[in-house]
């Protein structure tokens, strides 16, 4: 964390943060930019090849009129082709609500979502579901896997919702899962193996479908500290690899590893890092 | 999603939840071995019937002392202002036999009878008739060994196929046996053939004797020259309408009642068909509500294990869409279900109901199964499963991945 300096945004006054956000929205060098370096410059546009996912003015509240609550207000950032970020924040701080958004499991009160270039808020529920199931892949927490699916069936699932065929799901599932030293365990249920393994399971899952984004949310936040280490150790193998990987989590330790960090708290961008 | 996908998925997930998918698919069973059973011993009646008055041509009738349409019309007769039951005489046969085109006719009189054979006695319906029955109704009055008594002989009899085979237990009534009358000796002259499973069934049980010789049985039942039955051949070249018509009005003078308050009935082929015909109708109505309510209630099982499904499975369903699956692929998973478990529910309880109309088969229960029900019972009972799983699968579709992965 020795290179980080800089805010890009303080939390404002809630009556305020509206007008500010439209503003920032019209000024599209504004909305573009928000990842600054330490020395409060724009990132120069040939650093990273290209902008994969970009949040425009996003607010997401539940309920409505006085008793509405804003999970997420007014967020702005940029992430670009290969970083690996982290989305860091206390528990209740948004940080969930910030990774559905981001990976189309919910849909913002107000402003843009893009992944790729691609409004995401102005097209069709099933556009967006394709368009999560190509470009993201999900590792939980809680794993996710389907109970009564095996490893490699879990694993083959994304595979069989865009309709590739079965030898073909089956060929690319086993050969993930090798490349993450579960070969041995293709044939076995979630319930039959360990945490790690699991967590293995859904990061072969994550990837089967080649996404351009991998968003976890606490992958280690079930582990042990060792096999923390090892899924941690997976994910930095995948940065390497040159995939887009957002990491979102509370815990401090796990920034190490990442690039980037956008702290929030409150529902705000407290500030946004590079990490050199 | 694939179709076939969808159908890997649907079996992988009853096979987890084995107790609940076979208990739903046995609503399911219950409700198609019912329909099929059903509708197959209906048509099986109803072929039996045709059958038996493929014996009975349209140049036969006969004459019973009732109004089977006032008898039927008015349930036991107790609604009727007037009791549709009479009684026939020597004079209707003499009547009958003068009407023109009425080539033959036969009198008998029925009844019940102790018969003894071989110490053993049982109580049978006996046939008193003309020898000619044998000739009128020759083609279901079939002797198969021996002969038909003659007008002249008494004191002899004609045996149905299970009063001589099997109604004795190991001993066998051939032809030459006497046996006992009402205590009095007969001596076997034929065997008739076995009429089969069908309605005629019952007859296989009746012996036959001379006319004179049932007057004689049925004495203390019957009034002075009164006649249970008038069988008639009518002849070549006459219309069989035009001569029932003729019966009619000559009997109904004879008892002095008009025609729409007649107490005897002219039965030819026709009428059968088209009696048996409205009762099968009615029947077969009544029993097709059951059935479809016994479905009915099967696709509610259906429906109550697929909703019960989509709220244990909410994460599930929030995993397929955070990998991508839209909502028609969390329809077609959920649809494909239950239409597997009304597929399922079809195939076995077809092949359930097929295995009871063979055992009640074996007992003599008429039944015919039709190669298109097949085709019916699959698409009836996907149908059902379709049905029965739309809303739960819609549910399901449209719940919010958010909520469906347990974070609001």
């Amino acid at each position: 964390m020795t290179g980080a300096k800089s805010a890009s945004s303080k939390p404002q006054p809630a009556g305020k943060a509206a007008a500010m956000c439209t503003q920032a929205a019209n000024s599209h060098e504004a909305a573009g930019t928000s990842l600054h370096t330490g020395n409060g410059k724009p990132v120069p546009p040939g650093m990273h090849e290209r902008e994969i996912l970009r949040l425009e003015c996003v607010s997401k509240l539940y309920g409505s009129g006085e008793s509405g609550v804003a999970a997420i207000r007014d967020m702005d950032f940029t992430i670009h082709n290969g970083e690996l970020t982290s989305v860091l924040g206390p528990s209740g701080s948004g940080k969930s609500t910030l990774l559905h958004l981001m990976g189309l499991l919910d849909k913002p009160t107000t402003g843009k979502v893009y992944i790729a270039g691609t409004d995401t808020t102005s097209i069709s529920d099933a556009d967006q579901a394709r368009l999560r199931g190509k470009m993201i892949g999900f590792v939980f927490q809680a794993f996710n896997l389907i109970s009564s699916f095996t490893a490699l069936e879990n694993v083959e699932l994304p595979l069989m919702i865009y309709d590739v065929p079965k030898e073909e799901r089956r060929k690319k599932a086993t050969a993930i899962l090798e490349r993450l030293q579960m070969g041995h365990r293709l044939n076995h249920l979630p319930s039959q193996l360990s945490g790690g393994e699991r967590q293995r399971v859904a990061i072969a899952r994550a990837l089967i479908n080649d996404p351009e984004i991998i968003l976890a949310d606490e992958p280690t936040g079930n582990l042990d500290s060792k096999t923390g280490e090892e899924v941690l150790k997976i994910i930095e193998d995948l940065h390497q690899e040159g995939r887009t990987i957002i990491l979102v989590t509370h815990d401090e330790s796990l920034v190490k590893v990442t690039e980037k960090v956008v702290r929030i708290r409150d529902g705000r961008l407290v500030k946004s890092e590079v990490l050199v | 999603m694939k179709f076939q996908d969808s159908i890997e998925y649907a079996v992988k997930s009853l096979r987890t939840r084995q107790l609940r998918s076979w208990l739903t698919i046995l609503g399911i069973v219950i409700g198609v071995v019912a329909m099929v059973v059903i509708t197959s011993v209906t048509e099986g009646v109803s072929k039996s019937v045709t059958d038996m008055l493929s014996t009975f041509g349209p140049d036969k009738m006969f004459i019973v002392p009732v109004n089977i349409d006032k008898a039927m019309s008015s349930g036991s007769g107790l609604g009727g202002s007037q009791m549709p039951f009479g009684k026939l005489y020597q004079k209707d046969v003499d009547s009958v036999a003068s009407v023109p085109g009425v080539k033959e006719t036969a009198r008998v009189n029925y009844g019940r009878a102790t018969v003894k054979f071989k110490g053993k006695e049982i109580d049978t319906v006996v046939y008193g008739g003309d020898t000619k029955i044998f000739t009128i109704f020759g083609d279901f009055f079939q002797i198969d060994i021996g002969r038909a008594y003659t007008e002249s002989e008494r004191r002899v009899v004609v045996l149905g196929y299970d009063a001589a085979n099997s109604m004795w237990g190991k001993d066998k009534a051939a032809v030459g046996s006497v046996m006992q009358i009402n205590g009095k000796d007969y001596r076997v002259v034929g065997v008739m053939k076995d009429l089969g499973n069908g309605m005629a069934a019952h007859d296989n049980a009746a012996i036959f004797v001379p006319f004179d010789d049932g007057k004689e049985l049925f004495k203390s039942q019957l009034a002075a020259n009164e006649v249970t039955a008038i069988y008639i051949q009518v002849d070549t070249g006459f219309d069989p309408n035009e001569i029932k018509d003729g019966i009619e009005r000559k009997i109904a003078s004879n008892h002095r009642v008009t025609l729409e308050n007649k107490d005897f009935s002219v039965i030819t082929a026709d009428f059968i068909r088209q009696t048996v015909g409205s009762i099968l109708s009615l029947l077969s109505e009544l029993l097709f509500a059951i059935t479809a309510v016994a479905t009915i209630v099967g696709g509610i099982g259906i429906s109550n294990t697929m909703f019960m499904a989509v709220l244990e499975r909410i994460r599930e369903i929030g995993i397929l869409k955070s990998i991508g699956a839209t909502d028609r692929d969390i329809q077609l998973i959920f649809l494909t279900e239950s239409a597997l478990i009304g597929l399922i529910g079809g195939i076995l309880g077809f092949a359930a109901a097929v295995a009871i109309l063979f055992i009640a088969g074996q007992f003599g229960v008429p039944y015919l199964i039709r190669i298109r029900w097949v085709i019916f019972v699959f698409v009836f009972s996907i149908g059902v499963g379709v049905a029965a799983g739309y809303i739960p699968a819609r549910q399901a579709s449209r719940m919010e991945p958010v909520k469906a992965l347990g974070y609001v």
